[in-house]
């Protein structure tokens, strides 16, 4: 983390008005996303993984949608561009990876289309040029047969070839910052590893910083140099990899790691009850009626999280509030 | 969904609650002409014909000294009566038609489909026109050409919502959990469709009107003297310079309804919006895997 | 109880119009059996057939070859008065939720339909019935009033597995039924699951491309790969002891949440034209050690012991 972050967020703050309440779907939430580096961003269905990356790519507009806070990429705030502005940045300094590349396709545009009007609408070149360099791209996302795929129509490809296709059409700007929204959850577990892999190359080829967003967390623990977890629009944990998975401090944390039916396990514990509804959310701790350990102080959640010496955040009532904490006598 | 719900959401907006205004106080006008109506339709009395609005005609008279007001109360309740049952006969003729070809499938929906090709491949006025020539004039055979010629339209619509439904999750299971086809048609994939039937129907019948009116505008219809949006346009054509009054009074009432029941079809449509109606707490709902 | 002999079903693929119409096995001579009281885990990638598989137990299809054989009954022969109560033993949970239940009807309802179906009941009873079965999945008895969209996937998974249990059946297929969950909800599902296995004497079939779900709640093991089993286990601790390719490589994808013990990643593109494959194994053009005889012909089921059976040439 020694050198300068590409992407910093500050206390980013979304509300969308729905009949019936105001959402808030995100709820300060602040990180940042250094070059070469992945940051995994973690949480169940809802918690504002999704609504986080629409917002970077200044996707999350409409009536009733508010978006505050500050999105810094390369020194420019991306909350006051244009939308002219913004469009030209998107794809070349900042792309994005979906879940369902089915769904990412114009199914009546072959894929090579996709690929030459992404590059021409970046690059002054030909449409020849710009076959070249897509033909050069689809191979280097492993790809066999790429001049074969450019003319192909996406229902003709499998997911995972699908995948890789969309892969390198966002690598073939060389964009600084790649979001992937759950790159790979729609695939096989065969195939989820090799999507793992193309963006590990990539990182290690142009440098990419990477937002890794996954509900899954073994694909985070793959891939991730430092992990957020969300829950509610909070990020209520956030540590490197190594750390969080080792010494997990947030009950949601510990909990969604008690979660998984790992190999050899006799009966897992999960936490009961589900999420709350997002509507008119008040400021007790979302957590606070699954939590197992509940205090006084749960009710307030709009604090200042807790930060442990080596860099731990926590957003937990238990650990405190405040600047940075000794890490000992806190674990 | 409660029909209550609804409701509230149709007379929410000023126009959609003209247009339901407009329907209901018809067809109740229609309903309760014999009783309403403040002269006999029918009576004939050439002395005042053609006479001007006054206190015993309060709309004037037509050509024969009928009252206008009278005839119109006593024409919405044949002409929204007609209305109300072709829609009703077409729409019974084609669910259980497109419900048994779409669900049943097989040689049975091929060849049924096969005679809504026939009969879709017709311009449907010729068609009807063509019914109506070989039946006869009247209320029953242009009613009966009227559903004849429609129902093939309705079948191939409901046939393709059954299919759609026929393949969804839920049919699948209350298959597995023991139901029979019929129970499946009837518990399942009717009430399904029901609503964009409604919808459908409400939208169409303005057309049905409007056909009702010009069959018996050319005298293939209702027949004179009983009292008819249509037939009075057919009799005070030959007014039209001298009274014109004899002819947009009627021409107005049909312009109404057309307009009330289109109206009626697209708010019906939103407000049965199935997003609409399911997506009150919709954010709550999951959105990725 | 459930007996699979054989089993087939082959698909028509290509393009009928042109007479290029090539057969797809979905499911090719698959031989199974699985005891009263114990869950068959089904795991495999998209495609390989384990969902028709499933659909053949069901009887919502007939196979092309061999039979189903449930408690003495060929399910797809039997007589329509046996028929009826085979098909009342054979429940099924999927994994779209929200598909699966009339969206116009109140969990009440949809849990009451299948009792409707083969009980007379007073709606009096009905509906104490359909309260008794939401709380045995963990809702409350109250939920029975409310509609699809008004619970969230979990519950609303609760609601169809109650569906399931409402006519005490002896086997659930279990379609990716929480593939769709939240993690943790996931993990409340999959705990419902193995209680309710234990107090109503379910058996399952659980498919899913998940392997550690699957590990953690059945007591076999079949790996499927392109219609055919390529590997069974018959207890889940020798999940390890994996021999074939597939299955070894399939294991080796399951990311572990712990940075230390990162597993390798990979870079060749790894995938075939289904459509393409030949005579021999079919996992061929994907094997890294596919030797000559792999081409020749098709690799069949071997025991290497009582608990474990591959049907690959290069394991002894």
């Amino acid at each position: 983390m020694e050198n300068k972050p590409l992407l910093k967020v500050d206390n980013l703050r979304v509300s969308i008005n729905v009949p019936g309440g105001v959402v808030r779907a995100l709820n300060g939430v602040s990180f940042q996303i250094n070059a070469g580096k992945v940051l995994g961003l973690v949480g169940e269905s809802g918690c504002g993984k999704t609504v986080t990356c629409l917002s970077l790519m200044g996707l999350m507009k409409g009536q009733g949608i508010e978006v505050t806070g500050k999105v810094e990429l390369n020194g420019k705030d991306l909350l006051s561009l244009s939308p002219r502005e913004m469009r030209t940045l998107r794809g070349r300094e900042m792309a994005i990876i979906l879940q369902n590349p089915m769904n990412a396709f114009n199914p009546l545009v072959t894929v090579g289309r996709h690929f030459t009007e992404t590059i021409k609408s970046h690059l002054p070149a030909s449409e020849k040029e710009a076959r070249q360099t897509a033909i050069g791209y689809l191979r280097r996302a492993g790809l066999p047969n790429p001049g074969r795929i450019m003319d192909q129509y996406p229902f003709q490809l499998s997911g995972g070839m699908l995948q890789r296709a969309m892969i390198a059409i966002a690598m073939s700007m060389s964009p600084p910052v790649l979001l992937a929204d759950e790159p790979t959850t729609s695939l096989d577990a065969t195939l989820r590893l090799q999507i793992l892999g193309q963006i590990a190359i990539l990182i290690k080829e142009h440098n990419t910083g990477v937002l890794l967003v996954s509900h899954d967390l073994g694909v985070i623990a793959r891939l991730a140099d430092e992990v957020a977890v969300m829950y509610c629009g909070y990020i209520v944990e956030m540590a490197t990899a190594v750390e969080l998975f080792n010494s997990p401090r947030h009950p949601y944390t510990r909990a969604l790691m008690a979660s998984r039916p790992g190999l050899k396990k006799k009966r897992i514990n999960p936490i009961g009850g589900q999420p709350p509804s997002l509507i008119n959310l008040d400021k007790t701790c979302p957590f606070f009626e699954r939590c197992p350990g509940t205090e006084r102080a749960c009710l307030n959640y709009e604090m200042e999280p807790a930060i442990f010496s080596n860099g731990h955040l926590v957003r937990c009532a238990i650990y405190g509030t405040g600047r940075r904490k000794a890490l000992k006598g806190l674990a | 969904m409660t029909v209550k719900a609804v409701v509230i959401k149709l007379a929410g907006r000023k126009l959609t609650a003209a247009c339901l205004f407009v329907v209901l106080a018809l067809t109740l006008g229609g309903a309760l002409a014999p009783f309403l109506a403040p002269n006999d339709p029918n009576l004939v009395d050439l002395g005042k014909k053609l006479s001007g609005p006054g206190p015993e005609f309060p709309l004037g008279a037509d050509h024969l000294g009928r009252c206008i007001l009278s005839r119109l109360m006593h024409g919405a309740r044949i002409s929204l009566g007609t209305a109300f049952l072709v829609m009703f006969l077409t729409i019974a003729a084609s669910i259980v038609i497109g419900a048994l070809s779409g669900f049943r499938g097989g040689l049975l929906d091929g060849l049924l489909m096969r005679i809504c090709d026939m009969l879709l491949a017709f311009p449907s006025l010729v068609l009807a026109l063509a019914i109506i020539g070989m039946l006869g004039p009247g209320l029953f055979n242009m009613m009966m050409a009227m559903v004849s010629v429609q129902w093939a339209w309705y079948a191939r619509i409901i046939r393709g919502m059954v299919l759609g439904l026929k393949e969804s999750g839920f049919v699948l299971s209350a298959r597995i959990s023991g139901a029979s086809g019929p129970v499946i048609v009837a518990r399942h994939i009717l009430p399904n469709i029901l609503s964009q039937i409604i919808v459908l129907s409400t939208l169409d019948m303005g057309w049905v009107i409007l056909h009702i009116s010009g069959f018996s505008f050319l005298g293939l219809g209702i027949q004179p003297p009983t009292p008819e949006w249509g037939a009075m346009l057919n009799d005070g054509r030959q007014f039209l310079r001298s009274n014109p009054s004899l002819m947009v009074y009627p021409g107005l009432m049909i312009l109404m309804v057309v307009t009330a029941f289109n109206l009626l079809g697209d708010a019906l449509r939103d407000a049965l919006d199935p997003r609409e109606i399911w997506g009150e707490n919709g954010f709550g709902k999951q959105t990725s895997a | 109880m459930l007996d699979l002999r054989n089993v087939s079903r082959r698909y028509s693929a290509g393009n009928r119009l042109w007479g290029r119409n090539r057969m797809t096995e979905a499911v090719a001579g698959v031989s199974l059996s699985l005891g009263e009281g114990r869950c068959l885990g089904l795991v495999g990638e998209s495609g390989c057939g384990k969902s028709t598989l499933g659909r053949l137990v069901l009887g919502l299809e007939k196979p092309d070859g061999g039979e189903v054989v449930f408690r003495g009954h060929n399910i797809h022969t039997a007589p329509p008065a046996d028929r009826k109560e085979l098909r009342r033993n054979l429940q099924a949970v999927f994994q779209d939720c929200c598909g699966s239940v009339n969206p116009m009807h109140t969990a009440g309802a949809i849990i009451a339909e299948p009792l409707k179906n083969y009980h007379r009941m007073t709606p009096a009873e009905e509906k104490e019935m359909a309260e008794e079965l939401l709380s045995k999945v963990g809702l409350s008895p109250w939920d029975s009033r409310k509609y699809p969209h008004q619970f969230s996937g979990g519950q609303l998974q609760r609601v169809c597995i109650a569906r399931a249990i409402a006519l005490r059946p002896g086997l659930i297929i279990l379609d990716e039924a929480v593939s769709s969950l939240d993690i943790s909800v996931q993990a409340q599902v999959l705990n419902l699951l193995a209680d309710l296995k234990e107090d109503f004497k379910l058996s399952y079939i659980f498919i899913s491309h998940d392997i550690e779900a699957v590990c953690y709640i059945s007591d076999c093991i079949a790996v499927m790969y392109l219609g055919r089993i390529v590997e069974y286990i018959d207890d889940p601790h020798l999940i390890d002891s994996l021999r074939h390719p597939y299955a070894i490589k399939l294991m080796s994808s399951v990311l572990h949440p712990r940075p230390g013990r990162r597993a390798p990643l990979e870079y060749k593109f790894d995938e075939i034209d289904v459509s393409t494959a030949s005579a021999g194994c079919s996992y061929v053009p994907r094997c890294t050690a596919a030797v000559k005889s792999c081409y020749g012909e098709t690799p069949l089921l071997r025991a290497i012991n009582n608990k474990h059976r591959v049907a690959c040439f290069r394991v002894l």
